[in-house]
């Protein structure tokens, strides 16, 4: 059985007094794509540093395909490619010069024609192929987050970790960082931190949510989406008093909340026993001829609430 | 069939090295390294042009001007050069980029050692110690002594020995003289990677880095009153005895300064090793 791209066991990391990470465990399936979430100082930037090896762990350990980052630093990091949340490139040189560099740390001489044909695939999948001769040190926050990304991926790595890879892209450089990672699907696993949820939710197979340094919640997106929320969405036009009041009547009912939108309203309802909402609740509101219902179905879980969800009863322990 | 990079298979903590040193000898090549050798010339020039002022026949004071001016030209240089050397990469980040690709730390910290040597060696005392050779022996050859400079050595250590008539030092001799000059600039290089690796702050790097040798000084110029003083007199005889008795060999102070060398370096990479970036 292949090692996953990336296992954590009981990962401590404290600076000083301040315990950051507290036995963290994290397993990441080779070719998934991994969105890892959590508020600002939960500890993702912190994990991620660890697995490169730029911080030393307090307890515990990582490993990359099966390599432990810490006793084989230089085999685990062979197989990652790594975007830092700020990127820092020597200033004098140029973007070209910039992947030559980090081509140059790889083994293997190659000719020049071939290494500059490399160098302008990476750079025009960034879509810097335009600024290709423009010096790091003279380029935006975000050209120079795309050239991170360049560099990252200039060894075509087993496994990529991002952290915060689309956050400083105007929207066409993030649809276009989606795209590429959408793209990596299947024969590269990325892990990647964000704050845009909508963006995990589009590309990602797996999320892993930190909080207050732990592991909250971590299993395939479609779980965290599913999970019920035991409500239901009522759009309806008309007279619609009495039928709500109908509605509000009913013992399975537990709360119905309005929000008026124009000459509609929309209402959600949460209800104690699903299975009975589902089979009366439609021709409940449809015998009531004063009014029309526009739209009826179970209330969508979004990231964003099962995000909030979790990280509001982590905080609240 | 579109280029790739070939996978690195090697465990090795100094992988990366040759790729590292590459790119830091590139750093001192050309433009750094001629600069340096020209700084030299300014050195030789101004110290020729002083000894032909005085219309001193004696070369004594033209090896004293141009070999005292030269290593400290050269030492604030290497300071001023290599502060940055490991400093600047963590403070700006650069450091944890590299980090993060497959080369071992200790590759990080000797790349910057052996990126200098060359540049040390060929551009800093290689090219301006030929040119000063050529200059020192026309002025042997020209004039009207007969230059008894015999220890250039003692010329640099003792400023009394500028009064003495001195020979040309054989070429051998001189040659010695600048491998010494050499590894010591080395060892400001080693000190200031050092130094980069325990200070985060680059200016405090610089700031140590021009502090040491000044210190050095005023030691070296106390230490023997100092030493004689504190020490019993059969020991400074039996000292002696031993000394006149076994002579160093020549290489004995190339030799001790390489060692210094290596030991600092061990101590960079131990502590770069364990360093959080």
């Amino acid at each position: 059985m292949a090692a996953p791209a990336l296992e954590i066991h009981d990962l401590n990391k404290s600076f000083g007094r301040n315990e950051v990470l507290h036995s963290i465990d994290l397993t990441v399936p080779q070719g998934s794509i991994c969105g890892f979430l959590g508020p600002n100082g939960a500890g993702k930037s912190t994990t991620m540093k660890i697995v490169m090896g730029l911080l030393r762990p307090s307890g515990g350990r990582a490993l990359v395909f099966g390599r432990d980052v810490h006793r084989d630093g230089v085999g685990a990091r062979a197989q990652v490619g790594y975007l830092p949340q700020h990127t820092r490139f020597h200033p004098y040189r140029n973007c070209r010069e910039v992947l030559s560099y980090v081509a140059h740390l790889y083994p293997g001489r190659r000719p020049a024609s071939e290494l500059r044909e490399l160098i302008d695939e990476k750079l025009d999948a960034v879509g810097l192929a335009d600024k290709a001769n423009r010096r790091a040190g003279a380029l935006s926050g975000g050209e120079a987050q795309r050239l991170g990304l360049a560099q990252a991926l200039i060894a075509e790595p087993a496994l990529l970790i991002l952290d915060e890879p689309a956050a400083s892209l105007d929207p066409h450089g993030r649809q276009q960082v989606l795209g590429l990672l959408d793209g990596l699907r299947g024969h590269t696993t990325v892990f990647y931190s964000t704050h845009i949820l909508e963006d995990v939710q589009r590309v990602s197979d797996i999320v892993a949510i930190l909080a207050n340094g732990r592991v909250a919640a971590l299993g395939p997106i479609e779980d965290l989406l599913e999970a019920p929320t035991g409500g239901w969405t009522v759009r309806i036009a008309g007279q619609v008093a009495a039928a709500r009041e109908h509605l509000e009547a009913q013992p399975w009912v537990s709360s119905l909340t309005t929000r008026v939108r124009g000459d509609q309203e929309l209402w959600t309802v949460d209800v104690t026993d699903d299975g009975t909402a589902a089979e009366l609740m439609l021709p409940l509101l449809l015998s009531d001829e004063s009014c029309d219902v526009m739209e009826f179905h179970r209330a969508e879980r979004t990231l964003e609430d099962a995000y909030l969800e979790v990280v509001e009863a982590s905080h609240g322990g | 069939m579109p280029a790739s990079l070939s996978r690195v298979q090697s465990q090795s903590r100094l992988r990366g090295i040759g790729g590292l040193t590459l790119a830091e000898f590139l750093r001192w090549f050309p433009w750094r390294v001629l600069v340096f050798a020209a700084s030299g010339v300014a050195v030789l020039v101004f110290a020729r042009v002083v000894w032909a002022a005085e219309e001193n026949a004696k070369l004594a004071p033209l090896l004293y001007i141009f070999f005292s001016l030269w290593v400290a030209v050269l030492v604030l240089s290497t300071v001023a050069t290599t502060q940055g050397a490991v400093s600047s990469e963590i403070e700006e980040g650069t450091a944890a980029w590299l980090i993060a690709k497959p080369i071992g730390r200790p590759a990080f910290v000797l790349s910057k050692f052996a990126g200098a040597i060359p540049a040390v060696l060929i551009g800093m005392v290689g090219i301006p110690g030929a040119i000063a050779r050529v200059v020192l022996k026309r002025a042997a050859d020209n004039g009207d002594t007969d230059f008894t400079a015999a220890q250039v050595m003692d010329v640099i250590a003792n400023s009394s020995s500028r009064d003495e008539y001195m020979n040309l030092p054989s070429m051998s001799r001189y040659l010695g003289l600048l491998a010494l000059i050499g590894t010591l600039m080395l060892l400001v290089v080693a000190v200031m990677i050092l130094l980069g690796c325990v200070v985060r702050a680059q200016t405090a790097v610089l700031g140590l880095g021009i502090a040491a040798p000044v210190g050095l000084l005023l030691v070296g110029q106390l230490a023997p009153t100092a030493v004689a003083e504190l020490t019993p007199g059969w020991v400074l005889t039996s000292i002696v005895d031993i000394i006149s008795d076994n002579p160093a060999p020549v290489l004995a102070p190339i030799l001790v300064t390489v060692v210094w060398i290596w030991v600092t370096l061990a101590g960079a990479v131990l502590l770069f090793s364990r360093r959080e970036l």
